[in-house]
């Protein structure tokens, strides 16, 4: 049944989950890997990034009603609706903002980096650098170059213009620049 | 907070691999949650399956319970008004003392 359900479009998928909430379980199957994935990385742990994920259906549940296409993915919504419980989360229980790093995506953020910054281009200096940044900030890093996402996915996400994220970005490894020649 | 220690920052997380992320996860259990929270009141009953000539009859009942309200209250205040009316200040009135003394 589940196999058949996903041939089906994303679109039908949310018009029959919108006719009936128990229907939403095909769109839940589709994207609760991904949603809890996105989730654990900006999370201290798996259960914090569990109750996260569930509230971040139940929202989408309570909700969907309200969601149209526009034009990008069902996906993009769920995402938006994950960050902004995330930030509840930290807002009220006032913890330190995680952020993980896989050693493997770190070549790919130093080749973005200006040459000027070679020299003080260590994993440590990268790190500290990750401090100076606001978390609106570090979550546009988190989607570009550790999660790999494109600008006009970013866009979709954070609901700005794909000509904004790229600005957004420039400035960001500009900063991050700056901030690790003042510290090596 | 200082910029020292904004974040924390780990390095090389363990991820849990699918099949563990599917034993965390359930559909029931959202579904539950979700249920729960929709239809706790007998206001989000109403709003989620009520029909519509039922939220129209409704709309009007309240209309004209706010209207009946509203007039009550306005007449009141007419009444009570009225019962209460200012003494006007006569200018022709003359008073004896001021002719006698001329």
């Amino acid at each position: 049944m589940d196999k058949k359900k996903e041939k089906i479009s994303e679109e039908q998928l949310v018009l029959i989950a919108k006719q009936d909430r128990k229907n939403f379980k095909y769109l839940y199957n589709l994207y609760y890997e991904r949603i809890f994935l996105f989730l654990l990385r900006r999370s201290e742990n798996e259960d914090i990034a569990q109750d996260l994920t569930q509230q971040t259906f139940i929202k989408a549940m309570i909700n969907i009603e309200k969601f149209e296409f526009k034009g990008f993915p069902f996906s993009s919504w769920l995402y938006r609706i994950g960050l902004n419980e995330l930030n509840l989360y930290y807002r009220n229980s006032k913890k330190k903002r995680a952020i993980s790093i896989d050693s493997n995506e770190f070549p790919e953020l130093a080749e973005e980096l200006p040459k000027e910054s070679n020299p003080s281009l260590t994993y440590e200096n990268l790190i500290k650098a990750f401090n100076f940044l606001t978390e609106a900030e570090v979550t546009l890093v988190e989607m570009k170059y550790f999660e790999k996402r494109s600008h006009q996915e970013i866009s979709e996400i954070l609901g700005i213009t794909v000509a904004n994220a790229k600005v957004k970005l420039h400035r960001i490894i500009k900063k991050m620049q700056t901030k690790m020649i003042k510290i090596s | 907070m200082s910029e020292e220690n904004k974040y924390r920052i780990r390095v090389n997380p363990k991820k849990p691999n699918t099949k563990e992320i599917r034993e965390k996860m359930d559909f029931k259990g959202a579904y539950k949650a979700y249920t729960h929270k929709v239809y706790r009141t007998p206001w989000s009953r109403f709003a989620r399956h009520s029909s519509k000539n039922r939220k129209a009859s409704m709309l009007i009942i309240l209309i004209i319970v706010v209207g009946t309200l509203v007039f009550i209250e306005s007449e009141k205040e007419f009444k009570n008004n009225n019962d209460a009316l200012p003494t006007l200040y006569d200018s022709t009135k003359v008073k004896q003392d001021s002719i006698n003394s001329k």
